[in-house]
């Protein structure tokens, strides 16, 4: 193995014969798509590994990082049917990303329909509320926590304000 | 459009340009560019995000970094073995 600056060639070699056509852009793959699957997985099993209390936010703010991109581009439902389809889940008509994206990487015996309908509230209020600037978990602990930012979202859906936060 | 990226992931990127730049004279910066994001997309080295912006950037993945920082760790191990 070559080596540059003392680091295995891994770290900077790509192929230089390129055989498929080329573009400016870069498109999603299915196997970039399984990347950040496999990346979820991992963080889902760091935050069960951890004692830490906060561990469930190392998992939320990746379920929520992949999201948001796909939404930015416009492209959340669509990439989101394809991730239930790769893990061989059965796909419904009508599909919310962030819960297909934890049903897809999440333990399904610890995180039940429920749990992931309420993670998947709490995440859509902050892909409407939150800056960019502001980390996920800033924003969920300044809004009072994954249980009341989940309220907050069906309050902002139905058009009112929250009972439990009606001065807002 | 220029591809954002975090300083770590524009480092290793340049690197692997400067590498194969040579034998893609007929290609442009901007399409090699393209290709090596897609390769490290398609190895996990590399995501997208949305940056402070909410623009949409790449970066290098917590795979990435952990790989970098153990062969940091080899070469200091490998320095420490010179007499």
């Amino acid at each position: 193995m070559s080596y540059l600056e003392g680091l295995p060639s891994y770290f900077w070699l790509v192929s230089s014969r390129l055989k498929k056509p080329v573009h400016d852009d870069v498109p999603y793959t299915t196997q970039a798509l399984r990347e950040d699957l496999l990346r979820l997985r991992n963080a889902w099993e760091d935050c069960q590994a951890s004692r830490q209390r906060d561990a469930i936010y190392i998992y939320l703010t990746a379920v929520f990082d992949l999201v948001a991109w796909w939404t930015a581009e416009n492209r959340a439902v669509e990439r989101a049917r394809k991730a239930l389809r790769l893990r061989n889940i059965w796909v419904s008509d009508h599909i919310e990303p962030f819960a297909a994206i934890i049903q897809c990487t999440a333990d399904p015996a610890k995180v039940d329909k429920r749990a992931r309908s309420k993670w998947s509230r709490a995440l859509r209020y902050a892909l409407v509320q939150k800056t960019p600037s502001e980390s996920l978990v800033q924003f969920i602990k300044r809004k009072g926590g994954i249980n009341r930012c989940a309220e907050r979202f069906r309050a902002h859906r139905l058009g009112r304000p929250s009972r439990l936060f009606s001065s807002e | 459009m220029k591809q954002r990226m975090d300083n770590t992931l524009r480092f290793w990127v340049d690197a692997a340009y400067e590498h194969i730049k040579r034998e893609h004279g007929n290609l442009t910066k901007r399409q090699l560019v393209a290709q090596i994001l897609r390769k490290y997309e398609r190895r996990g080295d590399a995501m997208r995000c949305l940056n402070n912006q909410g623009k949409i950037s790449w970066k290098a993945t917590p795979q990435f970094l952990a790989m970098l920082a153990d062969a940091e760790r080899d070469a200091e191990d490998d320095l420490d073995d010179f007499p």
